[in-house]
């Protein structure tokens, strides 16, 4: 190879990588999961937008614990005012003009805020004895001192209606509800505990603004301990995103430096050049570099995080390509390596090319960043490598282990098949035993702290976070708080929230009409009552009359969206109530129901009606997306696995051989996942991209093995590329995330099993029975039909 | 030399208009720091629309500003602590009771503070506070939101001549009924046991 060739191979790549890169730099990777919807998947769509975009499902709580209150409440203050910079803001106490606006509004509406049920019991309360007692506890009330304010409230509410019915939108006003400061901090009965609810303006998604957020509340923690003994914890999903998040960077900060220095010294020990070791990385960097090239101009700017992630694991595959070329183009083998290295590639595409008829986006760009970074590798590593690396004398450092390994392969080949015949009827019963993960939470990253620390937070306050909801969805918000409303008394579940504040028109109807016949039926009779009762008290009965003014109106406005602006409930209906971009009406209804059993038990009631009402829950929406990309992952496994078949048959276009191709990785899958079902290890849609990762790399060794004239050659390169993936992948396994530990621990089993499945599966298949005779040669000096006959076969 | 005199005289004149002691919100903040201890007892008049006679309550208010806490103790009634910024209530059994948020307790919680710290103004989220004309220490609250006239007029309070406490304060609501506050001197005791903040 001539240096002019070399330096024209080397400027067309380096050119082309700059003008790839000008594109990469374009990227914005999406943390959005719309792109692991399958196409069509209305109701995953919707669950996802719903927790993405809901305000009412984007609380961060922060609880203080301390024995000190003053201390407690001045660190809340001082955070909520710190916090604001991160975009997380506490919900403004009700002031008392909205508070006074809210009893107004009700009030004006006790018509049609009053049930059946609330007028039947008020006919006890009318009873002359029951008047009598009411009237001295009124006068009581106002006779309490600190009771200033509230003659009023009292006159024109003889009755309480209006506390009875404030009191059932109690639990929707759990702010109100509850004892609270001025700055609308809560605080717990113990008078140990306070809490501030913040809303937060970007879902927990974001990862970015969700560490600056938590960052933020750590630095915050950790001054209130040290400067006032105040323990600050935060609950809420962010917390536990942030936790994941968290995880894997620790994961990866302990995995990777080892798992660099492990293959650094494989690469190193088999290689021993520094351009060697270079030149290797060059198919993997191609890979990368032009993969997401390809995929920002096809797909646009906005790439999912997840398939960079999985893509750049599958493209591993391509430093396997620079093993191979580097190790060819020393030996001088360079044009021998360069069809097993396009049968590998064209095999491996044919598979990921099945992936662009997917119905889920993330697969389809998987599928397009991963063919196209495995055609930059083979490019590059057959096209490139050969001219930058010379042929060169040097014997095979790991020749005696490849020697070894060669012989015993085929001298011992009957006895590789019977012990991998073994493993296999060994293995298969484990597939018997295998489950899928039953509770995506098995898969979750937080910390036992954050466990600890919501458990607790749910026994001290109940449900806070935003984590449930029953929503319904229609045309016209009347209808959709109708259809909340029907299915919630499926379910069992009482009315709360927009259920309560929003009465439909027909339920508005009935109730005006109940009430106007109960006090024309009534109000005389009250009237002489509340004479006597009053006499016996010792009280006027004059101020009432303000109470007869109202209970007596036939007419009453109409309940509204608008009758509550203003009001300490408007921005909570904000949360609740919203009318979406289509213009249709979309209302929520939080549900505090943990229970598994009872849970499942309702959302199968709110489905059970056609109406447009469904269950909203975190829980649910990883369970359904788990299952969406695992079924979307299995329909594509057939396909993919017949696309390749036919790819090898018509590329070998020899029975034997190509059985020998594909047996040995699908018999590695079979092993690996015996293996889990034997170890009890639950299996996740990231274990079916495992398998797919297994039996690529598996092909490509087995093209490699399954040519008795290329297999002492390959050995070496063969081990260096599964000690690489086992030091590189497999050290997941050591993780703390259980998600990457347990992809962690499927690629080590894979890589070890495909190997093993190779070597001892595909020297069975060989036509020729010959015995070798290790001879180890100088290749570098040899002529290249030498070297691929370096090892003698005698019949 | 014409235009000094003229500018002296409109000086003069300017200064002579404005009364030398005039009453300041700021007045009762500084009165405030000087003491560290206060007790003045007084008597509740209210007068409502539901009785036929006016009921009255006798009780004494203690401040103590190092512990910031404010006992208000309607004797045989009830007991209201605010400490540390958190309002609690004692019924006449001396059972503690829920304080629910909302204007009564805010405005109730608002007085509080202003007695403690002696920064009136800090009514002026609720009330538009304005001095009396007459130069004297009295002020006029006036609810700013048109919602809260309907349960609360005016708020009138006097101070006593040394700015330490109120010395009388009425509450008016709409349709007549009142609620009247009438101080007696304040003592100035040296100390106050933490333990009349903890409770009854």
């Amino acid at each position: 190879m001539n240096s002019f060739s070399r330096i024209v191979a080397v400027t067309v790549w380096v050119a082309l990588l700059i003008a790839a890169l000008s594109v990469v730099t374009r990227i914005k990777p999406d943390p959005s999961l719309h792109a692991v919807i399958p196409r069509g998947d209305h109701n995953l769509d919707r669950e996802v937008s719903f927790f993405e975009t809901r305000s009412a499902a984007q609380i961060l709580v922060l609880e203080t614990e301390s024995d000190v209150s003053q201390a407690a409440i001045t660190v809340l203050r001082d955070a909520a005012r710190e916090l604001e910079r991160v975009g997380a803001r506490p919900q403004a106490p009700p002031s008392a003009a909205a508070a006074i606006r809210l009893t107004d509004r009700v009030y004006e509406h006790l018509p049609v805020l009053t049930t059946a049920s609330m007028l039947t019991a008020m006919e006890q309360r009318m009873q002359p004895k029951a008047l009598t007692q009411r009237l001295r506890e009124l006068s009581s009330f106002l006779l309490e001192p600190g009771n200033l304010i509230y003659g009023e409230a009292v006159y024109r509410d003889l009755l309480g209606l209006e506390t009875e019915v404030l009191t059932r939108l109690s639990g929707e006003l759990s702010q109100a509800g509850m004892d609270t400061t001025e700055d609308g901090i809560l605080r717990h009965s113990s008078g140990r505990f306070f809490a501030l609810l913040l809303q937060v303006d970007h879902p927990p998604g974001n990862s970015d603004r969700t560490a600056a957020l938590m960052r933020t509340v750590n630095e915050i923690s950790e001054r209130a301990l040290n400067e006032h003994e105040v323990t600050i914890r935060a609950i809420g999903s962010y917390r536990h995103f942030n936790d994941n998040y968290s995880q894997i960077w620790r994961d990866l900060q302990v995995t990777l430096p080892i798992s660099l220095v492990l293959i650094a010294l494989v690469l190193f020990s088999l290689f021993r050049r520094a351009r060697d070791l270079l030149a290797l990385h060059m198919p993997a960097i191609a890979a990368l570099i032009g993969g997401t090239a390809v995929v920002v101009l096809i797909q646009g700017e906005s790439v999912p995080m997840m398939v960079l992630g999985f893509g750049a694991g599958m493209l591993g595959i391509a430093v396997d390509y620079g093993i191979h070329m580097t190790r060819a183009a020393r030996d001088g083998i360079a044009d021998m390596i360069r069809k097993p290295l396009s049968l590998s590639f064209i095999t491996a595409a044919s598979a990921f090319l099945v992936l662009l008829t997917a119905n889920v986006d993330a697969l389809r760009t998987l599928g397009i960043f991963v063919v196209s970074g495995l055609g930059f590798a083979v490019l590059t590593a057959t096209m490139v490598l050969p001219r930058i690396l010379r042929r060169r004398k040097r014997r095979d450092p790991w020749g005696a282990t490849s020697d070894a390994l060669v012989d015993f392969t085929a001298t011992k080949r009957w006895w590789g098949l019977a012990l991998a015949i073994a493993i296999t009827i060994g293995t298969v019963p484990g597939l018997l035993e295998l489950r899928m993960v039953g509770d995506p939470q098995d898969l979750d990253g937080s910390s036992q702290e954050t466990r600890d620390d919501l458990a607790a937070f749910r026994t001290r306050w109940g449900l806070l976070s935003g984590n449930h909801f029953v929503v319904a969805e229609a045309k016209d918000l009347d209808t959709a708080v109708g259809n909340l409303i029907a299915a919630k008394e499926r379910a069992g579940l009482p009315p709360v929230a927009a259920d309560l504040l929003l009465p439909p028109p027909n339920i508005q109807a009935q109730r005006l009409r109940a009430w106007t016949d109960f006090w024309r039926t009534h109000s005389s009779q009250l009237a002489a009552d509340l004479q006597v009762a009053a006499r016996e008290a010792g009280l006027r009965a004059s101020p009432f009359r303000r109470s007869f003014a109202s209970y007596g109106r036939l007419e009453c406005p109409p309940i509204s969206r608008e009758t509550w602006r203003g009001t300490p409930l408007d921005n909570r209906l904000n949360d609740l109530v919203s009318e979406q971009p289509d213009g249709s009406w979309q209302v929520v209804s939080p549900l505090t129901v943990d229970d598994p059993e009872r849970f499942a038990a309702i959302a199968t009631e709110i489905a059970s009606a056609d109406d447009g009402t469904w269950l909203a829950s975190r829980r649910l929406l990883g369970h359904h997306l788990v299952d969406a990309m695992g079924d979307s992952l299995r329909q594509l496994g057939f396909w993919v696995a017949l696309v390749m078949i036919i790819v090898l048959v018509a590329m070998i276009r020899n029975t034997r051989r190509t059985i020998s191709v594909i047996l040995p990785p699908a018999i590695a899958v079979v092993w690996t996942f015996g293996i889990f079902g034997h170890i009890q290890l639950e299996l996740s849609a990231l274990h079916i991209l495992v398998a797919t990762f297994v039996a690529g790399v598996g092909i490509d060794d087995a093209i490699f093995l399954s040519r008795s004239e290329l297999r002492s050659h390959a050995m070496s390169p063969i081990l260096a590329t599964t000690a690489t993936s086992l030091a590189g992948v497999g050290a997941m396994a050591f993780a703390g995330h259980p998600a990457i530990q347990s992809v962690g621990i499927a690629v080590f089993i894979g890589m070890a099993a495909c190997l093993a499945a190779c070597l001892l599966i595909c020297p069975a298949f060989d036509r020729k029975r010959e015995r070798p005779t290790i001879k180890t040669v100088d290749l570098a000096s040899s002529p290249l039909n030498d070297a691929i006959t370096t090892r003698t076969h005698r019949r | 030399m014409l235009r000094c005199v003229l500018i002296l005289a409109a000086v003069c004149s300017l200064a002579a208009s404005e009364p030398q002691s005039r009453f300041a919100l700021a007045d009762l903040t500084a009165a405030a720091h000087e003491i560290q201890h206060l007790r003045v007892t007084f008597r509740q008049i209210k007068d409502l629309e539901l009785f036929d006679q006016p009921v009255v309550t006798a009780g004494v208010l203690e401040i103590s500003r190092p512990l910031s806490s404010v006992r208000w103790e309607f004797t045989g009634r009830s007991v209201l602590v605010l400490r540390n910024d958190r309002l609690q209530r004692w019924n006449a059994r001396g059972e503690r009771e829920t304080i629910r948020g909302g204007p009564a307790s805010q405005a109730l919680m608002g007085q509080m503070n202003a007695m403690l710290t002696g920064d009136w103004r800090t009514l002026d989220k609720l009330f538009t506070i304005t001095l009396d004309p007459s130069g004297e220490p009295k002020v006029h609250l006036r609810p700013r939101d048109e919602e809260m006239t309907r349960y609360v007029t005016e708020i009138r309070i006097a101070f006593q001549d040394d700015l330490s406490a109120p010395r009388e304060l009425i509450i008016s609501a709409p349709g007549g009924d009142l609620t009247r506050y009438e101080f007696d001197v304040p003592e100035r005791p040296t100390d106050l046991a933490a333990a009349r903040f903890a409770g009854p």
